[in-house]
């Protein structure tokens, strides 16, 4: 079940869609509220509009490995050569990942649990490669960025603005590892796979003017 | 909570085009990703700006004194490839530094499925795809990727001449990649490595002949092919291997065929039959046997003479008759044994490769007795055949065994053995001879990459314009 509130702001309806889900973004006045139990607070204003360029959007669902998933949240990273998105997949039974996406290249990935031991930050140089959980990954970039504009809803109401070290890694058979450390040194890594658009079937996509949807087979 | 909610009503559709004034010439330049690319470059003065940047701050500035491009495929025309539309939103001249050959490379871009490469190259085209799985170079033999085994075709530093349109990168002057091909046409597997390693990218490339993108784009021509292009497909290769099959299989089946009618004809003699010639009595100096039958699966006939014959050699001429007919076939025999050979006979086998079946008799005219007495007679063979004149002994009856029997023959098998060899030989030639016309464009194939590039001042696309 849903939770729905009202934004203190604008009196749109605010829906948390996921339980884990603190923060949210009232998509029609931009502002972050941060929800207390029944309760809902204003926690800032939203600096920055997110362009409409990526084919995937707030509500975009789709269906990976059996389950049928729904894109909850987005935060935009900006780096020194361009931006990427990363989408909050939240799949049915409660499951939740991310979706990367930048220049028509996507990732799919979950938080590993438990969280390995990755080490200090300056250990990783692209064209690397090393060993974990068995398997063999190459760093494939090591970018440093910052989210710059978010919407929808997150587990934290500490996303806008965060920087990070994100090190994009490629093992076998399009296996994607994603390690971010943030400034204090701490790391978060994902696994999941490279993808092409249409090979994860998707709907709901955004639509751009003079440009045919493709249809999920 | 484990079914997601009603998806949200659908939104206005997003408007990706928009444009801006060139900050360099006032050109109104066309933006047609909205910002999914990066850069932007006036396709009339070459200036390039980061065009999300509030102030669009110029990145580098292409002015060529090579002269402007003049790309095949205008920008902002749309065509399907790989049932996806796409549309060409920048054009890029490439040039290798050190030998000179340029080539251009068009940057397709789809919002959904987000940018592809057309490379074309001295009127050859290929459709690349960015990868990120990785191909399992190992050492020098060239990488396997997916599959297939590449062999490396070239290695050479690359530097960006030309520049229009919208790029998904913030373009930079004097950027200069070392990029490393390998082929397996009509793919080709290409590496770039940036300055420092800070970056290595995997692209795919797969042949895709000039009409296909001419009707995809609606052009009204495309530039001539010159010479092989490094993944044009031979067209030799398929049929080479469909011909070496069908020969190969072809030759099974003969084999197998002649060993079972070798098999099955193996029984016994349609004739046997002896006869004792007498040297000096006319009238059984001329054998002819009993009529016999010839049939089975083959044409082939061997007439085998046995004789104890002793110290000397006679010469035969023979004859199969054709009761029927009277067609002869002939052939000739010589029997010889001498005294000190350990052998109790002396045999001569003769075979005759097309007889019909039918009803024949085996006529044998002996002649020519020449007796050898090695004790007597030491100076040899020779010496005793040279002599033309008749023996003056008496020589002993000679008892002579014939035997004529159904054998294989291996000449027609030969012959259509051959005719399926030809196909095979002529298109595998042929097959090798468009890969040595291919290779001699490479690095790796013998003459530098520099021999192939003769001639190529004027590369269609480009052309020299001084204003």
């Amino acid at each position: 079940m849903s939770d729905q509130f009202q934004c203190p702001s604008c009196g749109a309806p605010v829906v948390f869609k996921s339980p884990l889900s603190i923060s949210s973004v009232c998509e029609y006045c931009q502002v972050m509220l941060v929800r207390h139990d029944r309760d809902i607070r204003l926690a800032g204003r939203m600096a920055a509009l997110l362009e409409d360029t990526s084919p995937l959007q707030i509500g975009t669902r789709g269906s990976y490995e059996g389950s049928s998933f729904e894109l909850i949240g987005r935060r935009k990273m900006q780096w020194s050569g361009g931006f990427w998105n990363e989408w909050r997949v939240w799949l049915q039974g409660g499951r939740e990942g991310w979706i990367g996406e930048a220049q028509g290249f996507f990732s799919i990935a979950f938080d590993l649990k438990p969280q390995p031991e990755m080490g200090k930050v300056d250990r990783y140089f692209a064209g690397q490669s090393f060993q974990l959980n068995g398997a063999r990954y190459v760093v494939e970039d090591v970018k440093d960025a910052s989210c710059v504009a978010i919407e929808g809803e997150f587990t934290s109401d500490q996303v806008l603005g965060v920087s990070v070290r994100s090190i994009d890694c490629t093992g076998d058979a399009l296996a994607y590892l994603s390690v971010e450390f943030d400034v204090q040194g701490r790391s978060r890594v994902a696994s999941g796979k490279w993808f092409f658009f249409g090979d994860i079937p998707m709907s709901n996509l955004r639509q751009f003017e003079g440009w045919p949807v493709p249809v999920s087979k | 909570m484990s079914q997601p909610p009603p998806a949200p009503p659908a939104k206005k559709p997003t408007q990706l085009a928009r444009g801006f004034s060139c900050k360099s010439c006032g050109a109104p330049v066309k933006l047609l990703t909205g910002g999914v690319a990066l850069s932007a470059a006036c396709g009339h003065c070459g200036t390039a700006v980061d065009v999300n940047d509030p102030n669009l701050r110029v990145l580098a500035q292409w002015q060529s004194k090579m002269g402007k491009l003049k790309p095949v495929i205008p920008i902002g025309a749309r065509g399907m490839l790989k049932d996806i539309s796409w549309q060409c939103i920048g054009c890029m001249g490439r040039r290798e530094r050190q030998s000179g050959w340029a080539w251009e490379e068009y940057l397709l871009f789809n919002p959904y499925h987000g940018f592809r490469w057309l490379v074309h190259d001295h009127g050859h085209w290929s459709y690349v795809t960015m990868i990120k799985d990785r191909p399992n170079i190992v050492g020098a033999s060239g990488p396997t990727f997916r599959g297939r085994s590449y062999r490396r075709w070239a290695q050479a530093t690359v530097v960006v001449t030309h520049v229009i349109g919208e790029f998904y990168w913030l373009l930079e002057k004097d950027e200069t990649v070392s990029a490393t091909d390998y082929i397996s046409p009509p793919y080709m597997l290409s590496q770039e490595v940036y300055p420092g390693g800070s970056e290595l990218i995997y692209s795919l490339g797969e042949y895709t002949g000039p009409e296909v993108i001419r009707q995809a784009f609606n052009l009204p021509g495309m530039p001539l092919r010159q010479d092989i292009g490094a993944i044009q497909p031979n067209p030799w290769k398929e049929r080479s291997s469909v011909a070496w099959k069908w020969a190969l299989l072809a030759l099974v089946v003969l084999l197998a065929e002649q060993f079972g009618v070798l098999t099955m004809s193996s029984h016994t003699p349609a004739l046997k039959e002896s006869f004792a010639y007498v040297d000096q009595q006319p009238d059984k100096r001329i054998f002819a046997s009993q009529p016999f039958t010839l049939g089975g699966l083959t044409r082939g006939v061997s007439v085998k003479t046995e004789s104890m014959i002793s110290g000397g050699s006679l010469d035969l001429r023979l004859r199969l008759v054709n009761e029927d007919t009277q067609r002869s076939y002939p052939l000739g025999q010589t029997i010889a044994r001498f005294s000190g050979w350990s052998d109790e006979r002396s045999t001569a086998v003769s075979t005759l490769s097309s007889v019909p079946d039918g009803r024949y008799r085996l006529v044998v005219e002996p002649s020519n007795f020449v007796s050898i007495d090695p004790e007597n007679d030491t100076s040899g063979f020779v010496a005793a055949l040279a002599s033309a004149s008749p023996p003056p002994q008496v020589v002993p009856p000679i008892p002579l065994t014939f035997e004529v029997a159904r054998v294989s023959d291996w000449s027609p098998f030969k012959f259509c053995a051959f005719l399926m060899l030809v196909p095979a030989v002529i298109v595998g030639a042929l097959s090798l001879f468009y890969e040595g016309r291919r290779w001699q464009n490479s690095d790796e194939g013998g003459s530098s990459a520099t021999s192939g590039n003769g001639g190529s001042g004027g590369f269609l696309a480009f052309s020299k314009d001084d204003d």
